[in-house]
């Protein structure tokens, strides 16, 4: 990856390293969207989707960009990544605050007890130990992953990939399959279309509820079958060691 | 590369754990939990055939340690082991999910033993690793060289502890999702 230099940038010291403003012309081409990755520690960041062709990145940091990927290395003190709309981001930190606006491409983020926020993506991936994640206006695959920590989602319109050891993940107007396994946690999901549901857990609590009058068809109960059956809406599989795991509609 | 002596050499590191094996222990007792232990130690060598130099490095309580001498070979051999178990899982046989952590760097045999930072940033994927998951690092799926690479998408950074550069991950796409 080489190193550009940047245009109106204040820089100090040695390597390319930008205190000030650092702007990264992207070929403007309309099929080509680039990427964006960051790795902060314990300060702010931000990433904003703006209708623009290049990516504006403000603050003390690190700054590479091949003209597809730029990749953004957190020195110290707050962060904003200002990036065409669509654009791909893979954040990272530690215990610092992290807050994604789009709409934006695929948004993958991970924090060990950081604060996270992402709002408007075609797809995320999240991923704290004990940290806290709100996400909000996904279009498709939402894949969340947390040790002890709370992720709230709100509107997933693809499959919800949810797993939790001893933490909680809500999941509201879900509106794809659901795979959801906790340990000990809790899962709450509500379901706003008939769709597919995987359900497991070891001894906590997962509860899925259906739109009103859906009919789901539960193998172990109804016989099994590779796929629906004919008069039923949805499938349910749901499996426990000694926990609990109920799927009604509302 | 095969493990000789005490010098340093690179391959792949690949760490199993069983997802709320713990738990699954206190609620059905020490025996049937050490059949699950058993059978994925059965599944582990089973997918081990094939790949040259590979080995059981140790199990360690719910989890193993495996070794390869290569990253084409780290990725099918964790992938044939994660079908299986997921197999397993599907048909009733096998009661718990697994999560995988793979990474491709220097080590340095230690007896039966690999140590070094490699061990550390393998252990570190398997941690964050979800249920029938499988995360790479970016170096694993660079050692591929030429080779053709699994699809995968992107995780993001994480910091492990003694690296001072954050370790970029992703996680590797398995072929259509199954119902439990």
């Amino acid at each position: 990856m080489a190193t550009v230099t940047p245009a109106f940038a204040w820089l100090h010291g040695r390597g390319p390293r930008t205190y000030g403003r650092f702007v990264a012309e992207l070929p403007v081409d309309d099929v080509i969207i680039g990427s964006i990755r960051i790795a902060a520690g314990e300060d702010r960041i931000e990433v904003v989707a703006e209708p623009r062709d290049w990516i504006e990145v403000t603050g003390p940091a690190q700054v590479k960009t091949d003209g597809s990927m730029t990749t953004v290395d957190q020195v110290n003190g707050r962060i904003i990544a200002r990036v065409p709309l669509g654009t791909d981001v893979a954040i990272g930190t530690t215990s610092g605050r992290v807050e994604v606006v789009g709409p934006l491409g695929e948004v993958a983020a991970t924090t060990t007890t950081g604060r996270i926020s992402i709002s408007g993506a075609t797809s995320v991936d999240v991923r704290t130990d004990t940290g806290t994640v709100n996400v909000s206006e996904v279009g498709h695959r939402c894949r969340v992953r947390t040790r002890k920590g709370k992720v709230v989602i709100n509107d997933c319109g693809g499959h919800a990939d949810l797993a939790t050891d001893s933490g909680r993940i809500d999941v509201t107007e879900a509106n794809g399959s659901v795979t959801a396994h906790c340990v000990t946690g809790r899962i709450v999901v509500a379901m706003d279309s008939a769709n597919d549901v995987a359900a497991e857990t070891v001894n906590g609590r997962i509860d899925v509820s259906l739109p009103p009058g859906i009919r789901a068809y539960n193998p172990e109960i109804d016989g099994l079958q590779d796929l629906t059956p004919e008069g039923y809406d949805c499938t349910v599989v749901a499996r426990s060691v000694s926990g609990r795991v109920t799927v009604e509609p509302r | 590369m095969s493990l000789s002596g005490n010098q340093e050499c690179a391959g792949a590191v690949l760490f199993t754990d069983l997802v709320g094996f713990t738990e699954y222990n206190e609620s059905v007792g020490d025996a049937a939990a050490l059949q699950v232990l058993d059978a994925q130690t059965h599944m582990a060598t089973a997918a081990l055939k094939g790949c040259a130099g590979a080995r059981i490095v140790k199990e360690l309580g719910d989890g193993l340690m495996l070794w390869f001498a290569n990253a084409a070979d780290a990725i099918d051999g964790a992938g044939a082991l994660l079908d299986a178990i997921e197999h397993a899982r599907h048909d009733g046989s096998f009661p718990l999910a697994v999560r995988m952590g793979l990474h491709f760097g220097p080590v340095i045999p230690r007896g039966d033993d690999v140590v070094g930072l490699t061990v550390n940033i393998a252990a570190r994927l398997s941690d964050i690793a979800g249920p029938g998951e499988l995360l790479v690092s970016e170096a694993t799926i660079a050692a591929l060289g030429e080779l053709p690479t699994p699809a995968v998408c992107a995780v993001g950074p994480i910091a492990v502890k003694g690296i001072r550069e954050p370790i970029w991950v992703h996680c590797v796409e398995r072929a259509g999702e199954e119902l439990l």
